[in-house]
């Protein structure tokens, strides 16, 4: 294990915030079909003030990973302004983004303003048909390709991310094709998830079981030509993943949650500082105890749980126990071992 | 890279670093390297300011720990020779 993974676990045994994501704002330019914000979400929103006393408590717990998300966090008024602060109070910030609005003169001043140590920007296919499909904004494609170039030309690192739908399951190879042609990572989720409110409407555009085999089948071949050689062990630990143990995920309105797909909220900013809610707190507590019932249930599966990627968020919002298995890890699990004996690992 | 007592340092702009239970992690943004650092080492970045020399940051790193001047002074030199050439630090 490498010093810094070493430190990772760390900060998951021993309960160290690391990393916080920032939904600034449920608004965007795009207008995506599977999107998991619950925009009805009331509450009075976190202020310029607020965030700058939340950064200063960030930094004094020693919170390195700020990600600014939403939404489209560019559509937040304050973006460039928080960015700045950001910035010069150290953190390192990942910018999460649909990329639509970074055109040439956006994206020079994020480089210069707000310095990113990466942004990941998100494609929903490797034509304009499906992806504008997915966004509902025509023409949506055509200025993401243009943004990238410039993000490129700008030297502003990134990397692309997707989800895996229906839409787009047959255009695997060749959405990996367009990263390596800007020579970035593309990452993808296979997982389509509910709205962060309990409708599952989104899981309608759920990939098929051919295309999970298709992704898998990808995957496993690079990770055969990038693991060639290498040897090394996963760490054990206590909690099954960070969430709510190294991480917190702050929406717009100031609730506090384990991460971004768990959404169980354990305090909210108008009432605590995140260095109160973060200290001795139940329901926290019970978020932590819960990870690793989580992780104990994933190790009961034996070599299942090394094969099929389990989310406590994503149990929590399907089955309603963050700790419980469900079905589609079982499908994961069967597709990647399938896949494993066929081809003999 | 010559380092002098008087030599005024600061962190490389692309630099972000915090503490991490008894260590220290250093992130260089422009290659995304990470760097894990003991405790002496963390504090030493934290108190590079830009306008600090070297004998500055020495007399500051005394105050916190129980060294002798001379082998503090000779280890720092180094270790910003060190810091220097992983682009850590630069010299204004």
């Amino acid at each position: 294990m490498s010093d810094f993974a070493e430190k990772m676990r760390q900060t998951w045994e021993q309960n160290i915030l690391f990393s916080v994501l920032l939904e600034l704002t449920y608004g965007c330019n795009l207008n995506c079909a599977f999107c998991y914000n619950d925009k009805t979400l009331q509450g009075k929103t976190i202020s310029r003030k607020q965030y700058l006393a939340l950064f200063q408590d960030l930094r004094n717990m020693g919170v390195l990973n700020l990600i600014l998300s939403g939404g489209e966090p560019l559509a937040h008024k304050d973006f460039f302004f928080l960015g700045r602060h950001a910035r010069e109070m150290g953190f390192a910030i990942r910018i999460k983004s649909n990329g639509h609005a970074l055109h040439p003169t956006t994206a020079r001043r994020l480089k210069e303003e707000v310095d990113p140590f990466i942004i990941e920007i998100s494609i929903h296919g490797s034509c304009a048909n499906t992806h504008d499909r997915q966004t509902r904004v025509q023409g949506s494609f055509r200025q993401l390709i243009k943004n990238l170039h410039t993000l490129k030309a700008l030297k502003l690192r990134f990397q692309l991310n997707s989800v895996l739908t229906c839409w787009n399951e047959d255009e695997i190879a060749e959405m990996y094709s367009l990263a390596e042609k800007f020579e970035v990572p593309l990452k993808f989720d296979s997982q389509v998830t509910p709205k962060d409110n309990g409708d599952q409407s989104p899981l309608e555009l759920a990939p098929g079981e051919r295309g999970l085999r298709n992704l898998l089948h990808i995957q496993l071949q690079s990770a055969r030509q990038t693991q060639e050689g290498k040897t090394g062990n996963t760490p054990q630990t206590r909690t099954y993943c960070g969430a709510g143990a190294s991480t917190v995920a702050i929406d717009p309105v100031g609730n506090v949650y384990p991460c971004v797909q768990w959404r169980q909220a354990v305090g909210n900013l108008h009432n605590q500082n995140i260095q109160q809610i973060w200290q001795n707190n139940a329901a926290l507590g019970s978020i932590r105890k819960t990870n690793e019932q989580a992780q104990k249930n994933m190790l009961e599966q034996g070599e299942k749980a090394a094969l099929g990627s389990f989310c406590p968020g994503m149990a929590n919002l399907v089955g309603g126990d963050a700790a419980a298995i469900y079905p589609s890890v079982h499908l994961r699990s069967k597709l990647r071992k399938d896949l494993l004996n066929n081809t003999g690992r | 890279m010559h380092v002098e007592p008087a030599s005024v340092l600061q962190l490389n702009s692309d630099i972000r670093h915090t503490r991490l239970t008894d260590e220290g992690i250093i992130l260089r943004q422009d290659d995304g390297e990470i760097l894990v650092v003991n405790e002496v080492a963390i504090r030493f970045i934290e108190l590079v300011d830009g306008n600090r020399n070297l004998d500055e940051l020495a007399d500051l790193l005394l105050q916190e720990y129980e060294v002798e001047r001379d082998a503090l002074v000779t280890d720092l030199a180094e270790y910003t020779h060190e810091l220097l050439g992983q682009g850590v630090l630069v010299q204004r």
